[in-house]
């Protein structure tokens, strides 16, 4: 079936309703990469199994993740007109209460999570209920907006009907009906968007210099190579609800005067490569990708490329070069690629979250997106909580939230009576930010002025038992191991800085090291070509300030910190 | 690897302009390895110098001259498996398959490669065994599926 029209939207909407809402019991397992580690496969086999052994009619249908992946395998089960319902950390025993209970007409109380209601996938309240919380009133979903993440781990991501229910594609229908490339431009600019792949350059600007760059083929680059480790909101993302980032890719498409996109994906994510080419396919099919999108007479073709494993191809240059078939070598610049980019033409390199919110910059207006966030940073950035926290995860919240609250109340602060002893936020590249110093809020402007970053999103928390040093060094390594030798000072400086670190951790080193070491990380943070070599002697160089303990103990003892 | 199924692997992503690094990808899957004669026939196959095509499979990580094992294993060594504890998983990993990082077993069963971030932050330390990753991982666990694996009891 081909969407051509608005009455075929409407009708893909009903489509979608009845798929989301049908009228006999429904069970949807979260199956991305995190739920398919931890056996929803095998969980999904034996709900096939089962419920065909009892004869019973269900709706099984694959989700996403919600974010939450240490919840999982999730399901979500509803009983025709009840609340949609969480049931976290799935087993086939669990499983098969859940079933029998469906088989009863009955509400599985025991290991029930929460109500899925409020405004996503509602059902009249229900007082057999009363007592379980609303997603809304309990972490990790409380306090977050989720306006990316919302509809990932409740709609099945490979049904575009569904995505349609969730007001999907209405944004791009009235973009290529009712507006002109010029104006969806100039609701970005309105809407304040930033790129959130760590760059945050503005996004509407981006556009119009490209739209205004002369030549007849022009390239949208969806940039999934999500490489900072610590990271993986874009593959969620992606394999949560993969419409709405397509749609923001032809969005861009139409803005720019371009009809070729690619995503370049990492190649770490097997499983997500699988999925988004199928997702591509069944967009194709109805008419969403393609030649004639919507029937409006817009072409637009999309295609993924796998990259080979090298985190500074993420950096919009090399990508490009990579892209090209070269090695991932960064480009001086300029020229910049919105004049010449990908085979020298005119190109937009955006992040996978950056893209998916255009859609709803679009369907709602630039000054909705703005009521979002704070005065100057706008809407919302989901933030990777990983490390030593109660409830690792990924949190959507709007700019301006606070560090500390998003640590200690969203994510449960540290486990085990332990205490917090640094974070670092935003990429491999952030500093690290001692305990005391976590009241602020998350915006761009606050962690400049503390020498972060609010970069990808990556929050990594370290309690008392963790070693800067010994942390420090780990992330020197990865930073050697990803140069691409192209610049002395990265391929030698942060290398020497590496074996340096590693003196010190063995205690092997003098005092006088500290010295040096901040010298080679001067020298590679001023004169390296790119943002690799530029950025790696960040969290060294403030570690050495803030840490000085850490080194010393190293230096003199040979031993951590706190160890006696 | 045998001519014609390069061939075969080139002419599928003829029309493509970024197709180089997918050939690398569907030659190495099949084969294992990019050895110098399916490199060398890439190049002459798409008109581009050998120096590049094999400046493209030693730069990037995925790709490998040296033949694989059956089971490839990746472990996970990005910060939150850092933090969570994958140094003890990867001393396991090494010492069980008895295999050093970046080798292949004699028997030709296994290679164990190290990875930074499989992107599965939030339930580590992972280990991937070919495309099926196994999280929230513990010596004990990952013991046993090596046990699984492997068929050995020990």
């Amino acid at each position: 079936m081909k969407i051509k029209n608005i009455k075929d939207l409407g009708r893909a909407k009903n489509a979608g309703m009845k798929s989301l809402f049908p009228k006999i019991p429904q069970i949807r397992i979260s199956m991305s990469t995190c739920g398919l580690s931890l056996g929803a496969d095998r969980l999904f086999q034996k709900i096939i199994q089962e419920t065909e052994k009892k004869g019973i009619k269900i709706s099984l249908h694959p989700i996403g993740c919600s974010g939450c992946c240490n919840l999982e395998p999730l399901a979500m089960v509803r009983l025709p007109g009840k609340p949609a319902l969480l049931y976290t950390q799935m087993t086939l025993e669990k499983a098969e209460r859940i079933i029998r209970d469906i088989q009863k007409k009955k509400i599985t109380k025991k290991g029930l999570f929460c109500i899925i209601g409020g405004d996503l996938v509602s059902g009249k309240p229900d007082p057999e209920l009363n007592d379980i919380p609303d997603y809304k009133d309990i972490y990790p979903f409380k306090g977050q907006q989720r306006i990316l993440l919302g509809n990932c781990g409740i709609i099945d991501p490979l049904s575009v009907t569904e995505y349609v229910a969730m007001e999907g594609y209405t944004a791009l229908h009235k973009a290529l009906y009712q507006m002109r490339p010029q104006e969806v431009i100039k609701e970005v600019v309105e809407s304040g968007l930033r790129g959130r792949g760590g760059a945050w350059f503005p996004t509407g600007f981006k556009w119009d210099m490209a739209r205004k760059s002369s030549g007849d083929e022009k390239f949208v680059i969806c940039n999934a190579d999500e490489g900072d480790p610590g990271a993986y909101k874009d593959r969620t993302i992606m394999e949560g609800n993969p419409f709405k980032l397509f749609e923001g890719v032809v969005l861009a498409g139409y803005a720019i005067g371009s009809h070729q996109g690619i995503i370049y994906l990492r190649e770490e994510y097997h499983h997500t490569f699988e999925f988004l080419n199928s997702a591509i396919e069944i967009a194709k099919g109805y008419g969403l990708l393609g030649k004639n999108i919507l029937g409006s007479g817009f072409n637009f073709s999309l295609n993924i490329v796998r990259g080979g494993g090298s985190y500074v191809c993420g950096e919009e240059t090399a990508l490009m070069d990579s892209l090209e078939g070269e090695v991932g070598d960064p480009r001086l610049r300029p020229p910049f690629p919105i004049e010449k980019g990908l085979w020298e033409r005119p190109t937009i390199v955006n992040n996978v979250e950056t893209l998916s919110n255009v859609p709803l910059i679009i369907l709602n207006g630039g000054k909705w997106y703005t009521n979002i966030g704070t005065e100057k940073a706008k809407g919302t950035k989901i933030l990777s909580v990983v490390g030593k926290v109660k409830r690792p995860g990924l949190y959507e919240v709007p700019l301006g939230t606070n560090l500390k609250h998003v640590i200690f109340e969203m994510a449960g602060g540290p486990f085990n009576g332990k205490s917090i002893r640094a974070v670092q936020v935003g990429s491999p590249f952030g500093t690290f930010i001692p305990s005391d110093k976590l009241d602020i809020t998350l915006d761009p402007e606050t962690l400049r002025e503390i020498g972060s970053m609010i970069g990808s999103g990556v929050i990594v928390v370290l309690d008392q038992d963790s070693c800067i040093v010994d942390i420090l060094h780990h992330l020197l390594t990865f930073f050697v191991e990803e140069s691409c030798g192209k610049c002395i000072p990265c391929r030698e400086g942060v290398s020497r800085m590496e074996e340096l670190m590693e003196e010190i951790y063995n205690g092997r080193a003098g005092m006088k090291d500290l010295d040096i070491l901040n010298e080679l990380g001067e020298t590679a943070r001023d004169f390296s070509l790119c943002a690799l070599g530029g950025g790696a002697p960040a969290p060294i160089l403030n570690g050495i300030k803030d840490f000085r303990k850490d080194f010393e103990s190293h230096i003199k003892t040979g031993k951590c910190f706190g160890v006696s | 690897m045998e001519k014609e199924k390069i061939e075969k692997i080139v002419l599928k992503h003829r029309n493509e302009k970024s197709a180089i690094l997918a050939i690398l990808h569907e030659v190495q899957a099949e084969d294992k390895q990019l050895n110098a004669d399916s490199l060398r026939y890439i190049a002459l196959l798409l008109g581009v110098p050998y120096a590049n095509v094999y400046g493209l499979a030693t730069f990037y990580s995925a790709f490998s001259s040296d033949k694989k094992g059956k089971t490839l294993v990746r472990a996970c060594d990005g910060i939150s498996c850092h933090i969570n504890g994958a140094e003890e998983i990867i001393k396991t990993l090494k010492s069980r398959l008895n295999v050093e990082m970046g080798k292949t077993t004699w028997d030709e069963a296994f290679s164990l490669e190290k990875v930074r971030c499989l992107g599965l932050c939030s339930i580590s330390p992972n280990v991937s065994f070919n495309d099926r990753i196994y999280s929230s991982l513990t010596k004990e666990k990952i013991l046993e599926i090596l046990r699984e694996m492997t068929g050995d009891p020990k």
